[in-house]
């Protein structure tokens, strides 16, 4: 699995889908360093853009693992592998690697570029260097699972149109859940009470008022809540917002989102590898 | 006799399609075995199954004497290389870059021996190329250049001179048998043209509607393959006469020309038509040819 | 604190790391000593592979694979070096026939005309020398068909009991005219083994007709209960030295008159091509040829 764990990447590679990767990567990081720097100059907070990676991590991961994928189906070279003796699930797991690789290559050249950039800009993170190891921990989770939904995809489409455009959809699609679901937990339980100043009244005084919080209609409340609130935590692209959002003193962070994440990577790996076991190729 | 691959009653259901039917056949080592058939009579199927492409639905096949679904199987690959359908190359690189890819995926140790490859098949000054650009004959040669690149002791070519000019399949054919020859190499060669692989084959199988109906080697074909004797004599009549009293089969082309199927003793022959005041003109004896031959056993099916 | 364990963190990652590299190593040099194995036991083209991308292991069995390239290059200029002999002495054998063919049939118009006593004398010695000859030259044809034989031999169940008298008749009447009575003894049980018939007559034929040629002047022929089939003569003019060789293509023993030694290396070729094995030993002057074909 070594030497065709490498194969990919080389071929990866020289298919500059990974420079391009890189480089979409990094330029996004550049244009968020200076659109905060000019919003806030010194006071800008590095920490807000510095896990932008993971959220946007989904389309650019699942154009790549269609391209690259649908290119051995295309060509037909996934057979000279099977042909030469490797299992299927060897070849599988190479390639949810490689794919998983780059996009922690990606998510790499973000970081750098924020921390070249960023952090003569503004001093340096804000947060507890725990914090930011565990939300590191976290991302490279999210990713995995990001990597791993979009290569089942990608492994198990024949045609290489038809596995692009399924990748990039059902990125599209996770995204939109993601700010859909996102939209509707924001809403909060009650308008604030307030306290104001009337105008003057029959008596010819005026009066404080205070209105208590009423109840929000859009609140969404009780066992939907909960449904949503699962739904945006197993999400991978929802996870990314959570963790560039910055929730980190949440302690849902300590063990739900990573178990997640990894219940995500090895049972959509497991099957993916079932499936592709059982495939018919031509 | 060593078998290189044996397959036992092999079955591919596909929906509402048997494309193998209990296929059993026998590659022994160091033949070049022609798969003969027609279009979709299952040649393609049996290559992918062999390749580890598409499990069986029923029945076997041994590789090298490992079971195709052991585990093992992988390691019996390692000693084949294949060409299916067409060429699993990558566009986008150039010949180089795909062989050093199927050194790498071959798990090699060193791209050591890749210019004497690409020599071999005859694309040493192929350049920076992108397969891409490659004509057909091109890319054939490097999907043999890439299923040669592990030293195999199998190769398994699926119609490789499908859609190559005469050229093209003068070389193929000259460089299967000096791999054969100088490598020990045994060659499974499936195609529907006949002609070719009777120029190179050491034994046949041939296959119609997912069945091996006849398996074969080259000399029992030889021997099998209705010989005619070509006569041209001053009068048929006269030899018609003398074929009907030795009890011969014949067909009378002319005045002058006939054919006999089965061998006449020929101064018994001679003898008779002298006495009937016929003389011989010549003798020609020609074998029947291949194309007749798998048809007498395969052609009859079309007419149900 | 915070520090210590940051310290002993990135200590235990590099003492895995090393650890790592270590079994990554083993696994290695395991890959190509068992690969290497197989190449040298196994008649293959392929070559060491590993998966271990590490450069010197790499570097290890590359440099093993080129002298696994030079191995193979040499078995097959032996292969072909071998395949050319055997069709020159084919084609050797094929050309000498024709000469062959018509010396005999003018000799046997020789021997119908009137001639004088002395030339009859002649003549008579000349044909059997030709006679010679073509039997030369036939077996000659018959090694290089026998040891370049391509398809197996069809096999089926024989009483080699049966088969042995079968040949023992055929050369009686040349063993009498050597005052060779032979001294048969056949097992009662009949054994039976996968053979080819043709074959067999041929092996017994062979080793039959080398004792006429060197026997002492007497042959003892055995088949015991576990089939083995033995044949002993008094050999004077052999020692232990010949007796080894005596199965080796080219090696004749050197007697007044005549030598052919293919005869046996044919029949070592047939025996081994039906999985059995054939010894001779020579003791107290004796010499002992003995046939064994496992059940």
């Amino acid at each position: 699995m070594n030497n065709l764990f490498w194969a990919n990447i080389i071929r990866l590679w020289k298919s500059r889908l990974m420079g391009l990767g890189i480089a979409v990567f990094a330029g996004l990081a550049l244009a968020l360093c200076i659109d905060q720097y000019t919003y806030f100059g010194e006071f800008m907070i590095l920490d807000g853009i510095f896990w932008g990676y993971v959220y946007i991590a989904g389309i650019p991961v699942s154009v790549l693992a269609g391209l690259f994928l649908g290119v051995e189906y295309g060509d037909g070279t996934i057979r000279n592998k099977l042909i030469a003796g490797h299992k299927r699930s060897t070849v599988y797991l190479a390639n949810f690697l490689a794919v998983f690789a780059a996009s922690l290559m990606m998510s790499l050249a973000y970081i750098g570029v924020i921390c070249a950039v960023g952090i003569p800009m503004s001093g340096g993170l804000t947060s507890d260097w725990q914090i930011i190891v565990i939300m590191l921990f976290e991302s490279v989770l999210t990713l995995g699972a990001v990597s791993a939904i979009f290569t089942m995809v990608g492994m198990l489409w024949q045609n290489k149109a038809v596995s692009a455009a399924v990748c990039i959809l059902l990125a599209f699609g996770l995204q939109m859940l993601t700010i859909s679901v996102h939209s509707k937990l924001a809403a909060k339980e009650f308008y604030e009470g307030n306290v104001y100043t009337s105008d003057v009244n029959s008596d010819g005084e005026i009066e404080m008022v205070s209105l208590e919080g009423q109840r929000n209609p859009e609140y969404v409340g009780g066992t939907k809540r909960v449904v949503y609130e699962f739904i945006y935590d197993f999400n991978p692209v929802s996870q990314g917002l959570q963790i560039a959002d910055m929730y980190a003193e949440h302690p849902k962070h300590m063990g739900l989102l990573p178990l997640y994440s990894l219940i995500i990577i090895f049972g959509v790996t497991g099957e993916g590898i079932w499936l592709f076991g059982r495939k018919d190729l031509k | 006799m060593e078998y290189v691959l044996t397959t036992n009653a092999l079955c591919k259901h596909y929906k509402n399609f048997k494309a193998l039917n209990g296929l059993s056949m026998h590659v022994p080592k160091g033949a070049i075995y022609g798969f003969v058939g027609k279009n979709g009579a299952g040649k393609t199927t049996l290559i992918r199954l062999i390749c580890g492409l598409q499990p069986a639905t029923g029945g076997e096949f041994t590789l090298y004497g490992v079971k195709g679904t052991d585990r093992e199987i992988g390691k019996a690959r390692r000693r084949m290389g294949a060409v299916v359908e067409t060429p699993s190359l990558y566009l986008d690189m150039t010949a180089r870059d795909n062989l050093r890819q199927q050194y790498r995926i071959l798990e090699l140790p060193s791209c050591e021996g890749m210019e004497e490859l690409l020599n071999l098949v005859g694309l040493g000054d192929v350049g920076r190329k992108k397969v891409r650009h490659f004509s057909l004959g091109m890319r054939q040669r490097l999907g043999i250049a890439v299923a040669l690149a592990g030293d195999p002791d199998f190769l398994v070519l699926d119609e490789p001179v499908n859609g190559l000019d005469p050229q093209g399949i003068i070389e193929i054919r000259e460089l299967i048998l000096k791999l054969n020859r100088e490598r020990q190499i045994t060659v499974l060669v499936s195609s529907h043209i006949l002609g070719e692989l009777s120029k190179i084959a050491t034994c046949y199988g041939f296959i119609d509607r997912g069945v091996l109906v006849k398996e074969i080697s080259a000399g029992e074909l030889l021997r099998e393959c209705r010989k005619c004797l070509c006569l041209e004599v001053s009068d048929t009549r006269a030899l018609a006469r003398v074929l009907d009293g030795m009890g011969m089969e014949y067909t009378v082309l002319s005045d002058n020309r006939a054919d006999i199927y089965g061998e006449p003793e020929i101064t018994a022959l001679v003898m008779a038509l002298n006495e009937q005041g016929c003389r011989m003109i010549s003798a020609k004896e020609r074998e029947e040819s291949l194309e007749s031959y798998y048809m007498s056993i395969v052609g009859g099916g079309e007419n149900e | 604190m915070a520090g210590l364990a940051l310290f002993s963190l990135i200590l235990m990652a590099v003492i895995g790391f090393l650890a790592g590299k270590i079994l990554l190593l083993h696994r290695a040099a395991d890959e190509i000593g068992s690969r290497l194995k197989e190449r040298l036991t196994v008649d293959t083209n392929t070559l060491i592979t590993l998966s271990s991308r590490d450069k010197h292991m790499r570097r290890l069995a590359e440099e093993m694979n080129s002298q696994l390239r030079i191995l193979r290059k040499e078995k097959q200029r032996f292969r072909q070096g071998d395949l050319e002999m055997k069709e020159r002495i084919t084609n050797v054998s094929h050309d000498l026939r024709t000469p062959l063919t018509a010396i005999c049939g003018y000799l046997d118009l020789l021997k119908e005309e009137e001639k004088p006593e002395n030339a009859q004398r002649y003549i008579r010695v000349i044909a059997e020398r030709v006679e010679v000859l073509k039997q030369l030259t036939e077996e000659l044809f018959r090694y290089t068909v026998v040891s370049s034989a391509g398809e197996a031999l069809p096999l089926e169940e024989i009483n080699l009991g049966s088969v042995l008298e079968e040949s023992i008749s055929a050369y009686y009447a040349a063993l009498t005219g050597c005052r060779i009575i032979p001294e048969i003894s056949i097992s009662e049980r009949k054994p039976v083994r996968k053979l080819n018939r043709n074959a067999l007559l041929r092996v017994f034929g062979n080793v039959i007709g080398n004792a006429i040629k060197y026997s002492g002047g007497d042959l003892k022929i055995e088949l015991t209960d576990s089939g083995e089939v033995i044949f002993s003569n008094k050999a004077p003019g052999l020692d232990e030295v010949q007796t080894s060789q005596l199965f080796n293509r080219f090696y004749t023993v050197e007697t007044a008159g005549h030598s052919t030694g293919i005869g046996l290396s044919i029949a070592r070729l047939l025996v081994e091509q039906m999985n059995g094995e054939i010894t001779a030993v020579y003791r107290e002057g004796r010499l002992w040829v003995r046939i064994y074909f496992p059940k």
